[in-house]
């Protein structure tokens, strides 16, 4: 690294020292902090505003109180924690129980019985997972399901999505998988792998996760995919859902909480959407690692503007943070969105053979199709008779009288047929070369011709395949070579 | 020397008193910096002050080797007493027996072997050896909470900065400076002043985050 390099990354990223002197001593009261130590006044704080967060079933504080417990009356399924605990130390979650048993399923397969539970609680009551080692309650609450979009991602536990926000605006936001490795924690020292969000979007750059270096902490490295699953799936690109919502959400927290710099993870539920999982008040920095972005350049920025309202903020951040994306997601949102069917324009050919005086007076006459987008073939199809129609009526007359075969057992006789043939070489000017195509009806030799069409408002030329087949409903298919600047929406087709 | 150092040295304060009051907030203000501006991790503030001072007088190598025996011995007892239950402090009692023991045959080992050329334990101050004994409840308390990796990466670096501590207080013209101009104390408290504002990023930090600016590059 240069000096340069180095004043630079000081003027951009925020450390330790910069945090806890000028963010979380300045502008997180004590009084705050108090709530978001703590799990349950976090819970009640949350739910004045309206905001979810996992189901409270039970807090035990004493010995006493554990050996009173109801535990008929606890849920199959559930979370156990201490409530000022630190770093995910102590929780335990159980999938389900075994009937009639007092035996409880973890995600790993293994149970526990009452025994094992009563110990761990003790264990939770002592303080042994909690910040300074201060005795402490234990809370039962309701297991979050993960949400059918991040589910394929995750190895066991929950993943979520943490979102800084500082002056009522979020700044930077990351989610976090859970790996086999972190054991089914979101948490980045266990390894977790984190992946860093557009703020704009909701939509996710690649993957980070710490290596598993014994003396040298703290290096990460990244990564395109899941870890350790048994399908390991691209990271970059997922859309998080609801993520409006969770930019809401995060700065409502924020002001309810009373703290002014804040981290808060939020997960999606299967059922209940967005829920709040806790809020720190002294939230980590790996959050700049994952989406490599330095955030005390955007805390500067930040600073003093007049947020008024939650709305306002979460717009702000998405002007002033939105499109800092990595060039593959560049790519992506920078294209034009298009319907799965498409209304084209169809230029007809203008006739060549014609005198440069006449050709004036005819303007470029044009049709309305419908054309499909299809990603499964590359060079695009047009109908015979449509391409007949709009001026390619000589050279495809020309191409039937080379009396070339419908069809051929296989793609290579076609090919032995052209070669043989040297059928390339005496094409009507207008066909530009002839194309090997193997369908449902055989493989046929057809020629190719250059159709200007317009698409969502551009104007290109394109090479298309005449094709003879009744198959094609639409008589124009657009194909992949055409398609690299276009996302195909699905969602909706043209109104007619 | 300066009448301040004489008048002190007549007054109650004895060399030695002198020497290791002195030292001790050379050897804080060397914590201090490790941790804000380097980003070394230490067992608190309390644990390389110790050390610092008990390599001093044991010499740097025989305080080394102890330093490995009592790691040692903390691991081999935490893991003969892991599986039992037992109260907190009865635990910390049975290390420290696991501790002394392995500490009396281990340097009794290494004195009748002569292979590493320990032979002159004997000579070392038993205050000296017992406070770099008490590393080990540092070292088993953070192992039970954390991973062994991370707790020998605080270990390491706690060694390292005793280390240079070390070489601060053993070297005669540093101390030699320091006893005859005890105002130098007055600086060290306005240089721990500056640490104490510093929010520039941490040495370590710079490594940890050097990609934000390799991504912008690309």
């Amino acid at each position: 690294m240069t000096i340069n390099e180095l004043i630079r990354l000081n003027k951009e990223v925020l450390g330790i020292n910069r945090r806890n002197q000028a963010f979380v001593r300045e502008f997180n009261p004590l009084s705050a902090k108090v709530i978001a130590d703590n799990k349950i006044i976090t819970k009640r704080v949350l739910a004045k505003v309206g905001i979810k967060s996992a189901e409270l079933y039970k807090v035990i504080r004493t010995k006493k109180q554990l050996e009173f417990l109801d535990w008929d009356s606890i849920p199959n399924s559930f979370v156990l924690k201490p409530n000022q605990g630190t770093g995910g130390n102590g929780i335990v979650v159980f999938y389900g129980k075994k009937k009639g048993k007092y035996e409880w399923i973890r995600p790993n397969g293994t149970t526990m019985d009452q025994k094992d539970l009563i110990l761990h609680i003790e264990n939770i009551l002592d303080g042994r997972f909690s910040m300074g080692n201060r005795n402490d309650l234990a809370i039962i609450e309701e297991r979050i399901k993960t949400d059918s979009t991040l589910k394929p991602f995750t190895y066991k536990g929950v993943p979520d999505v943490r979102v800084i926000v500082f002056n009522k605006i979020p700044l930077l936001a990351m989610l976090r998988l859970p790996t086999k490795r972190s054991n089914g924690t979101a948490n980045l020292h266990s390894g977790a792998i984190c992946v860093g969000i557009d703020i704009a979007s909701g939509i996710t750059r690649e993957g980070m996760y710490l290596k598993k270096s014994p003396i040298i902490e703290d290096t990460y490295t990244s990564t395109d995919t899941t870890l350790d699953l048994e399908d390991n799936i691209p990271l970059i690109g997922i859309q998080i859902p609801y993520w409006n919502e969770i930019l809401e959400i995060a700065v409502k927290s924020q002001q309810a909480s009373g703290l002014g710099y804040i981290g808060v993870d939020i997960a999606l539920d299967k059922e209940k959407g967005p829920m709040v999982l806790e809020i720190n008040a002294r939230p980590g920095l790996g959050i700049q690692v994952a989406n490599k972005i330095g955030l005390r350049a955007r805390l500067e920025r930040v600073k003093g503007i007049e947020v008024k309202s939650l709305r306002h903020g979460v717009r702000l951040a998405k002007n002033i943070f939105g499109g800092e994306v990595e060039e593959e997601i560049e790519n992506i949102s920078g294209k034009t969105v298009v319907n799965l069917i498409e209304k084209i324009l169809l230029f007809h050919k203008p006739e060549i053979e014609m005198s440069k005086k006449k050709q004036k007076k005819i303007l470029a006459k044009k049709e309305v199709v419908k054309a499909m987008l299809d990603t499964g073939i590359i060079t695009s199809r047009i109908d015979w008779g449509i391409a007949s129609r709009i001026g390619y009526f000589k050279a495809l007359d020309f191409f039937r009288k080379l009396g070339i075969p419908e069809t051929f057992p296989t793609l290579k006789d076609a090919q032995d047929y052209i070669d043989k043939t040297g059928s390339e070489n005496m094409l009507h000017p207008e066909i530009i070369r002839l194309a090997k195509i193997s369908d449902e009806t055989g493989n046929h030799i057809l020629p190719v011709v250059e159709v200007e069409i317009k698409i969502a408002g551009e104007v290109k030329k394109v090479e298309m395949v005449v094709s003879r087949q009744q198959a094609i409903i639409y008589p124009v298919l657009i194909g992949r070579k055409e398609l690299n600047n276009y996302l195909i929406d699905t969602s909706k087709t043209f109104t007619n | 020397m300066t009448e301040l150092t004489q008048w002190l040295l007549s007054h109650g304060i004895s060399m030695a008193v002198l020497e290791i009051l002195v030292f001790v907030p050379i050897l804080a203000t060397l914590v201090n910096l490790s941790r804000y501006f380097i980003g070394f991790k230490s067992f608190g503030i309390y644990a390389p002050i110790i050390l610092g001072l008990s390599y001093r007088y044991t010499g740097l190598r025989y305080g080394l080797i102890i330093t490995l025996l009592v790691v040692l011995s903390s691991l081999i007892g935490y893991s003969i007493m892991r599986r039992i239950r037992m109260h907190y402090l009865a635990r910390v009692a049975i290390n420290y027996l696991i501790v002394a023991i392995i500490l009396l045959f281990g340097i009794a080992g290494l004195d009748s072997l002569e292979i590493l050329g320990f032979t002159n334990f004997e000579s070392i101050n038993p205050l000296a050896l017992i406070s770099i004994a008490a590393l080990s409840d540092f070292f088993i308390k953070m192992y039970v909470k954390k991973s062994i990796a991370a707790t020998v990466r605080v270990l390491l670096e706690t060694v390292l900065i005793s280390v240079i501590g070390w070489v601060l207080i053993s070297s005669e013209t540093i101390i030699g400076f320091m006893l005859s101009n005890l105002w130098m104390l007055g600086a060290i408290l306005l240089f721990n002043l500056l640490i104490g504002r510093y929010t520039g990023l941490r040495i370590k930090e710079y490594f940890r985050f050097s990609f934000v600016v390799k991504n912008d590059n690309k």
